[in-house]
């Protein structure tokens, strides 16, 4: 068993997205503040914040002293748990083996070193997703993942890979690692202890009638005397992600770089359990306003970042915000297997298939009755022998006469005109007439003899003689 | 002024190795056959031209798809889909069936006509499109048709845009441009522009196959699972 614990110093800060940088607007310090008894204090400070003596545990009002323009959040446990989730479930892609503590995500990462291509190969290229994902990490690896999630909290990096050498590697670290409860803490600091190597010289037993049980158990789990079973993260089976805003979103421009966000996070969610998607719905909450959505559908289930944000900027084209957003949500509850599916849209070998992503885009943008198929019906009358339906639709050819390339939508009544049917030129029938009669049963009763008709131009054109009235009208057009 | 000694053999070289254009032949381009070796001797590279757009101009019912059907032919038989972007009516689907063209492979875009220049556009510059189809009046703007080539030459697919209407006198930026009329039971067809020498006399041009001519002869079965409720169409004189 190899442990790969990813430590998230930051995560309180890291779920708020940065101001967007525009250039103009200097950059503000950002805090974190959390209740605590009356009044207000930071949890956490960013490295501008710091550099001006803003410090964690200090009070709001102090820090409002030392600085006074600064961007202060309010901590959020819930979204950080949503975001250590939605972490975990990306980090499945590495392991099955993932499990959270608080602030951390443990990854045993033993039996897959050699598919990633050894320890530095993969723990790079997950100390990578995770900060391209915007969260600051620090990162250890270590036979048993208490150890790892000690060393990981200290921050500087170790690699453990022999219990042998536990002791040696844990007992430099500081207490505040183990995220006591005050009152051992307290007792320990009395006693005259700071590191965890003075805590591991000390006997197991007395230890645990001072301090209580959890203690030596915990240090006999991190040393791997004892054993230390993790319950192995399950992924949810919906995906909800919610971005709170501090300035409303006005234009659904800047919805898109938000969107890019979400559909990132989304795509790292579902990567990791080969899943796909086939609809998405944004929520956006309004100030003053009920809240809205908008929903996104693509012809084929996908994960692909990019794809859906091509699909989604063709789809706000023709709309716009009821009125200023102040969070946008994604959620995505249909989760779709992609497995034993080609993972490139366009098949194999490329230019197989319909072009899915461009058929999306252009259904995104002129509405979805707008891209279709045709497909045969086998029916006498004309008019209902073809319907619409999706593309891609297979339909045999039907064993009828000659049939016009383009049918009119209503067929057009012609004049008569020197004994023969007009249409900006006479019409001279070819050939015999086909005779079309049926649909007595459903109140669409016809007979009607075709033609095919020729004007002195050459143009082609299919008409037909109602027999029960005797008008001529113009059904079509051999193109 | 000098010259470098070997200049003429240098260019001599360069027209060998088609680096240089000469103006009285057609220069090498890919393209699709048109199923007519009549019209394929004349047109550039031996066919419709891939990764720019073929105009054709027509009067509607001329037959103009009917001169296009063996290429789209093809390319459905490739597994490529035939995209038709806002035609002026119903692409009437068994008579597409009857042409040969799998249902599966034909995706019909309707759009409105400002819409349809950019579905156009999207479409035609979509590599794993086999043809795109587009339908546009006399009046076509030179900017878009200039970005409509553009958008063909992206994609490298067939491009062809049906123009009904469109003076011949006009000039258009793509590179063949194709008038298109009814003759007996073929067409004649005029070179306007092309890629290489100007070609004075028209083409005519007969159809290979009767798919969109009557044919009074063929027997109209009625299949026992199509419709068995019905008579079988009887047919009379004209």
């Amino acid at each position: 068993m190899l442990w790969l614990a990813i430590h998230l110093p930051q995560l309180a800060l890291d779920i708020f997205p940065p101001m967007p940088d525009d250039g103009t607007a200097l950059q503000r310090p950002r805090i974190v503040v959390a209740s605590h008894g009356r009044g207000e204090r930071l949890a956490l400070v960013d490295a501008l914040a710091a550099s001006l003596g803003l410090k964690p545990d200090m009070k709001l009002s102090a820090a409002l002293a030392l600085v006074n323009e600064l961007t202060i959040h309010r901590r959020k446990p819930q979204a950080e748990a949503s975001a250590l989730t939605q972490l975990a479930a990306w980090a499945l892609r590495f392991t099955p083996t993932v499990a959270t503590v608080p602030q951390t995500l443990l990854l045993e990462i033993g039996g897959c070193l050699r598919y990633f291509g050894g320890l530095d190969a993969l723990r790079a290229q997950v100390e990578q997703g995770v900060a391209a994902q915007g969260y600051a990490l620090a990162s250890a690896v270590a036979p048993t993942p208490l150890a790892a999630q000690w060393l990981a909290c200290h921050g500087d990096g170790a690699t453990v890979t022999a219990t042998a050498e536990l002791p040696t590697a844990l007992a430099s670290l500081p207490l505040t690692v183990l995220a006591l409860e005050p009152a051992p803490a307290q007792t320990l600091r009395q006693l005259g202890i700071a590191s965890l190597g003075q805590l591991l010289a000390l006997p197991r037993a007395g230890l645990g009638r001072r301090v209580g049980k959890q203690l030596p158990l915990a240090l006999d789990r991190a040393l791997g005397h004892a054993a230390d079973p993790r319950d192995p993260f399950i992924p949810p089976d919906r995906f909800e992600r919610c971005i709170d805003l501090d300035w409303p979103v006005e234009t659904l421009e800047v919805f898109v770089k938000l969107a890019a966000r979400l559909l990132e996070a989304l795509d790292a969610f579902l990567s990791g359990r080969g899943l796909g998607v086939q609809t998405l719905f944004f929520r956006f909450t309004h100030d003053d306003h009920p809240a809205s959505g908008l929903r996104v559908g693509i012809g084929r289930p996908t994960r692909r970042a990019a794809e859906w944000l091509a699909v989604l900027r063709e789809r706000i084209v023709h709309e716009q915000l009821v009125a200023p957003a102040t969070s946008v949500t994604l959620v995505a509850d249909t989760l779709q297997l992609l497995d034993g599916r080609p993972l490139t849209l366009f098949g194999p070998q490329g230019g197989q298939g319909l072009p899915e992503l461009l058929l999306a885009r252009l259904g995104a943008r002129l509405g979805q009755g707008a891209v279709i198929g045709v497909a045969t019906v086998p029916e006498h009358r004309p008019e209902r022998a073809w319907r619409e339906a999706a593309p891609g639709t297979a339909a045999a050819a039907l064993p009828v006469g000659p049939r016009p390339g383009w049918l009119l939508p209503e067929p057009q009544p012609l004049p008569w005109r020197n004994e023969r049917p007009w249409h900006g030129e006479p019409l001279t029938c070819l050939g015999r007439a086909e005779r079309i009669e049926s649909g007595w049963w459903d109140g669409g009763d016809v007979a009607r003899d075709y033609y095919v008709a020729q004007g002195e131009s050459g143009a082609r054109y299919w008409i037909f003689h109602d027999c029960r009235d005797g008008g001529w009208w113009l059904h079509g057009c051999f193109a | 002024m000098s010259r470098p000694p070997d200049s003429p053999h240098t260019l001599q070289q360069a027209i060998r190795q088609g680096a240089v254009w000469r103006g009285d032949r057609c220069p090498p381009i890919t393209a699709r056959p048109s199923g007519y070796p009549a019209l394929d001797a004349q047109l550039p590279g031996g066919g419709w031209g891939l990764g720019q757009i073929n105009e054709l101009l027509h009067r509607p019912g001329q037959g103009e798809l009917a001169l296009l059907l063996p290429a789209l032919r093809r390319v459905a038989e490739e597994g490529r889909p035939i995209l038709l972007v806002a035609p002026p009516w119903i692409p009437y689907a068994p008579a597409w069936a009857q042409a040969g063209i799998p249902l599966a492979q034909l995706v019909w875009i309707r759009a409105t006509a400002a819409d349809a220049l950019w579905a156009l556009e999207q479409a035609l510059a979509e590599p794993d499109c086999g043809a795109v189809l587009g339908w546009a009046g006399p009046r076509l703007d030179d900017r878009h048709a200039r970005r409509l080539q553009l958008a063909a030459r992206r994609g490298g697919g067939l491009g062809l845009l049906l123009r009904h209407g469109a003076p011949e006198s006009v000039a258009s930026p793509f590179p063949l441009r194709l008038a298109v009329a009814a003759q007996g039971d073929g067409w004649r067809v005029r070179l306007l522009k092309r890629r290489g020498p100007p070609l004075s006399e028209p083409l005519y041009l007969t159809q290979p196959d009767s798919s969109f001519r009557p044919r009074p002869e063929s027997p109209l079965p009625c299949h026992a699972g199509l419709l068995e409720f019905d008579a079988t169409p009887r047919r009379r004189a004209a």
